[in-house]
């Protein structure tokens, strides 16, 4: 108890440093574990945000046959089809009747199923009015409605791709940033747990203070690095041997500037 | 005045040496630059050592070089030292207490519970000490808020309360008034005749040094010079 209480004195007594050591190591290991991960979340939160290339359409159930979505799926161009909500398709289907003086009443808009069909980005402007044609045929002799094509903006899309590869590169960049937040505020916890096993080493029958309350500090750290490297997670993994080896390096660097300043006696 | 008492496991020990430092011919170094020459000393058990000379004379050298732990030191010639089981403490010239803590947090570095059992008699023997040197009411202040000459007597009752075999002091009384400088005297005396703490006391203040009783070592010219005792005016 007794290192484990110096390394949390040491640790805790320089209050913002311990929140940035913290932070930057859990979003350090983070980041590392699940790299792969996070970059699909932000590719996905990107697609999700911007404006797919798509057109809805709205048909009475009743009149389509069996298999009517999977027709749908299959044609070439087609990426996904997503359900439309009902409030959505009366809202549409209502603005387009108030417009042409029609009875809405005729057309019982509680039995409309909406469907919105999008496209692949990355589709010709010919191939996307084929689809739609297509999909118009084959509700053909059907009440049903086909909006028009919703393009997402030229520019939008560049700027968006690019902003796919910028934020990923941004991920690289912030794990970086982490990392070197960690090692800098590891050296000032580092320097700090020194002077205070230097004064317990002078006036306590004690030695290696230092080492044991970082050693036993760092416990749940270490374990960690042990799975990690059982689990496989870290093995032939450049970056953690060039992690291991700064931190090696940081407390080298302190231990031999303490001993030249006679605040150490390792 | 009393004072708390040594374990007598520690006693027993330092007893058994006839003397702590046996120093032969001996030449100290910092990077290649002689700082003492041509050493040649005993310290015995239950010495009371006044160390003096001027400014950069090279007293905290000659304390760094006893108490061992210090990597910048080179040395050539014949040096015994006690063993492992003799205690060495050191009040450094620049303290090195922590400002942000309390004087009880500053003083709980020197907690051994080997030594005391439990935390309890620590703050006892704490409140005794802190009774005579008259800082009693500042014990749950931090540092920062108190004198310089608080933080010196803080830093040498940290030393007191390690118990240690041997106590080291570089320039203990500098920020202290005579009267203060006294108690600090008398407290160190009662230590070292009591309870057989060797005392090495470094100072650049000949005239405190002509006031109290001790032997003196005076470095003068990179040698260390064995003028005899002082006596008390």
């Amino acid at each position: 108890m007794f290192y484990l209480k110096l390394f949390i004195n040491a640790f805790l007594e320089k209050k913002v440093n311990a929140i940035i050591y913290s932070l930057s190591f859990f979003i350090m290991l983070g980041a590392f574990l699940y790299q792969s991960e996070i970059a699909l979340f932000a590719s996905n939160t990107l697609s999700v945000k911007r404006k797919a290339l798509s057109f809805k359409i709205a048909y009475r159930e009743n009149q389509m046959t069996n298999g009517f979505e999977a027709k749908i799926l299959k044609i070439p161009g087609v990426l996904k089809i997503v359900p439309v909500q009902q409030d959505s398709i009366n809202k549409n289907i209502q603005k387009v009747l108030l417009k042409y003086d029609i009875n809405q009443e005729l057309l019982n808009l509680e039995r409309f199923q909406g469907l919105k069909i999008i496209l692949h980005e990355d589709l010709s402007i010919k191939n996307q009015e084929m689809v739609r044609t297509y999909v118009s045929k084959l509700l053909a002799n059907t009440n049903s409605f086909v909006a028009p094509l919703s393009v997402p903006n030229q520019d939008l899309l560049i700027q968006t791709g690019n902003f796919r590869g910028v934020s990923l590169q941004v991920l690289k960049i912030s794990m970086f940033i982490a990392f070197l937040s960690f090692l800098i505020s590891f050296y000032f916890m580092l320097m700090n747990l020194y002077k205070k096993s230097f004064i317990v080493e002078n006036y306590q029958r004690k030695k290696y203070v230092a080492l044991k309350s970082l050693a036993i500090g760092h416990s749940p750290l270490i374990f960690l690095l042990l799975w990690g490297i059982y689990s496989e997670k870290f093995q032939k993994s450049f970056i953690f041997l060039i992690a291991i080896l700064s931190l090696g390096f940081i407390l080298t660097i302190v231990t031999k500037s303490q001993e030249r300043n006679g605040k150490s006696s390792l | 005045m009393q004072v708390g008492n040594l374990s007598p496991r520690l006693t027993n020990s330092v007893h058994k040496f006839q003397s702590l430092f046996k120093i032969s011919n001996t030449n100290i170094f910092i990077k290649k630059n002689m700082i003492l020459n041509d050493l040649n000393l005993d310290i015995n058990p239950a010495d009371f050592i006044f160390l003096t000379g001027k400014t950069g004379a090279g007293k905290t050298t000659f304390l760094n070089f006893l108490w061992g732990k210090s990597k910048n030191l080179k040395i050539s010639g014949e040096v015994i030292r006690p063993g492992d089981h003799c205690f060495i403490a050191k009040v450094f010239q620049d303290l090195r207490v922590f400002n942000n803590e309390t004087i009880i947090e500053n003083l709980f570095y020197a907690y051994d519970e080997f030594i005391y059992g439990s935390e309890e008699n620590f703050k006892k023997e704490i409140y005794h000490y802190a009774k005579i040197l008259e800082i009693t009411k500042h014990l749950e202040s931090k540092l920062s808020e108190c004198s310089g000459g608080i933080c010196q007597k803080v830093a040498i009752l940290r030393a007191i309360l390690s118990r240690a075999d041997i106590i080291l002091l570089d320039e203990p009384t500098s920020s202290l008034d005579h009267d203060s400088s006294m108690i600090i005297y008398d407290l160190l005396k009662i230590l070292n005749k009591k309870n057989k703490v060797t005392i090495i006391w470094a100072t650049h203040d000949s005239e405190l040094v002509r006031k109290l009783s001790g032997k003196i070592l005076h470095i003068k010219n990179k040698r260390i010079l064995d003028t005899g005792n002082t006596c008390f005016i």
